[in-house]
């Protein structure tokens, strides 16, 4: 009978490691879910390097957590070992409870992919239980300053900390880096010309281009969903204004026109049909939204306090800095209904939000005495979890879409 | 059942062999194509310049000028958020329209600041509304828009280090850099 229960067995765990083979039971709603790590076998360098990565991962999203084997929802199986030179690797997914199988597969790859590899299968899990696209391999760009230096550059990193690029080594004040919708390339304000210019970066292959140097201020580009036009703050006409330059044709249009006012910060809706941004008409920055046409601004956050740094997410959801009891936080904004939400902690200072590609999660700098960090936070406001850390102030983070 | 037990081990085993001989014809039994893996910005060390010149800068007011000294004229002091020059603060910028109208100086740059509190790309377009401030009075007081220069840096560079209101008062100003 054991040899039995043996072929059984092996034969279910051979049609869970086949590759490309996935075993979807149910769709969860929540996907709130504990793991059990203890059945994973990796030893030594890069398996437990894999494994590592994996685990870290896997809990960063803040409706998973790590259980004891006799109350976790699932049980992480598999191994990470090396193989003639490779990393290779089976991970399975059972759910304790019911004894089913929700993830399985194998993967074979260089050595040196083990860390991408486990951002990988942490994304496809996460998907598998939550419905939505994963985080792990997506990397957040923003502006860094290492301490002890006053040269402040683009970096870029992925959510676990790992991956830490240089994008730029101008040794410049540089402000607002944010992703375009495609991912492909990014924009920001740079003083490196003397003067605040935008630019866009592509990734691949990698160049850079000045994309607006009008005379006065050049700040806050932030690329439209369909990839064709511009939002950004010029004051090249007397004043910080809202404009949209088409990209294809270079032609500007300047969307709005009011005297007392400082302007910034623009953000596409979903559909490209409107543009959130601030503007600080009664002395005080508030959220507005125009039509990227133009038209009559409408103002979308009340209440005494500054409202700032909007991020109009694929969800449709606004988050934004807004002052609060002497402490900047983060809220999300229905534009629908106006409701909002605070979703960070107010232990310290959370600025410059920035959704995740799932849609849940966000990323924002965290400032308590003159040090800045990211953080994750999610919209339902539970906890706050500590990305990078350390050396340096990083800060005003973009996750790429 | 050892009949039973011999025939299902040899329908297992023959099912394993299919199996494995299915993953093998995959290839590399990762259904992941290498470009997942490749890591796209790690290239972005080394920064390609394309149509770097490609648009005009306006801002040729300064070009060619000299600095010359300028210690003698005072920052322009503003309230917590506001870009309104007090009239106490007007004297100061009289003191530069008069200079440069007796040619201490061809053009002046106008530095604006903000203290360090709230967003910094705000912080940005509401230094430049205090620079537009200031320029708007100096050109009422007859200096020409082309001497004047405005730069704007937001909180990037704070003259005082700290975070109260003495150190804030002294970080929202606007500079002024005479140049010949």
């Amino acid at each position: 009978m054991k040899r039995l229960s043996f072929l059984v067995l092996s034969f279910f765990l051979l049609t869970s490691l086949c590759v490309g083979e996935r075993i979807v039971i149910t769709k969860s709603g929540s996907g709130e879910s504990s793991f059990d790590f203890s059945g994973f076998s990796a030893r030594g360098g890069v398996p437990g390097e894999f494994f590592t990565s994996l685990r870290k991962n896997l809990l960063l999203p803040s409706m998973f957590r790590e259980a004891p084997p006799s109350s976790a929802d699932f049980r992480v199986l598999g191994s990470a070992g090396i193989q003639d030179g490779k990393l290779t690797v089976t991970v399975q997914l059972v759910d304790r409870a019911q004894n089913q199988r929700r993830f399985g597969k194998r993967f074979t790859v260089d050595p040196g992919q083990a860390a991408g590899l486990a951002r990988l299968v942490s994304d496809e899990i996460t998907e598998e239980l939550t419905n939505r696209p994963g985080f792990s391999n997506k990397r957040i760009i923003f502006v860094g300053q290492r301490a002890g230096d006053t040269a402040k550059d683009l970096y870029a990193v992925y959510p676990d900390g790992s991956g830490m690029v240089q994008l730029t080594k101008d040794r410049a004040v540089v402000l607002a880096p944010k992703w375009a919708p495609d991912g492909e390339s990014f924009t920001y304000t740079s003083f490196r010309g003397g003067f605040p210019d935008i630019y866009r970066q592509r990734v691949n292959p990698p160049g850079r281009k000045k994309v607006s140097s009008a005379s006065g201020m050049n700040s806050g580009g932030a690329i439209s969903p369909d990839g064709r036009k511009m939002a950004l703050i010029l004051s090249k006409d007397g004043k910080p204004e809202l404009y949209v330059k088409n990209l294809v044709t270079g032609a500007v249009v300047q969307l709005t026109d009011t005297r007392m006012a400082a302007k910034s910060s623009p953000s596409w809706s979903p559909d490209g049909r409107q543009i959130v941004f601030v503007s600080g008409h009664q002395g005080i920055p508030n959220l507005y939204v125009i039509s990227a046409n133009g038209g009559q601004p409408r103002r979308i956050t009340r209440g005494g306090g500054q409202n700032l740094s909007p991020n109009w997410g694929k969800n449709g959801l606004i988050a934004y800095t807004t002052r609060r009891g002497g402490l900047f936080q983060i809220a999300v904004m229905d534009p629908a209904s106006g409701e909002s939400r605070f979703v960070s902690p107010a232990d310290a200072d959370y600025e410059d939000p920035s959704w995740a590609a799932d849609g849940y999660h966000l990323v924002a700098s965290r400032t308590i005495g003159g040090r800045s960090s990211l953080y994750l936070l999610d919209m339902q406001g539970k906890g706050a979890k500590s990305l990078l850390q350390g050396q340096g102030n990083w800060y005003m983070p973009s996750w790429r879409p | 059942m050892k009949l039973f037990l011999r025939i299902f081990s040899r329908i297992s085993l023959l099912s394993l062999f299919i199996l494995l001989a299915a993953c093998r014809g995959n290839g590399n039994q990762s259904d992941i194509s290498d470009d997942l893996y490749s890591d796209d910005l790690a290239g972005m060390g080394t920064i390609v310049e394309w149509d770097e010149d490609a648009l005009p800068d306006s801002r040729a007011t300064i070009e060619n000028m000299s600095p010359v000294d300028s210690s003698a004229f005072a920052p322009v002091y503003f309230a917590f958020d506001s870009y309104t020059v007090s009239p106490g603060e007007v004297v100061k910028i009289q003191d530069v329209a008069e200079a440069l109208l007796s040619n201490y100086g061809q053009a002046v740059i106008l530095l604006g600041h903000t203290d360090d509190r709230g967003s910094r790309e705000y912080n940005l377009a509401l230094s430049e509304r205090r620079t537009l401030a200031v320029r708007e009075l100096l050109m009422s007081m007859g200096i020409g828009s082309d001497q004047i220069q405005t730069l704007s840096m937001g909180e990037e560079s704070p003259a005082v280090a700290g975070f109260d209101e003495s150190a804030w008062s002294l970080n929202r100003r606007v500079e002024f850099q005479l140049m010949q």
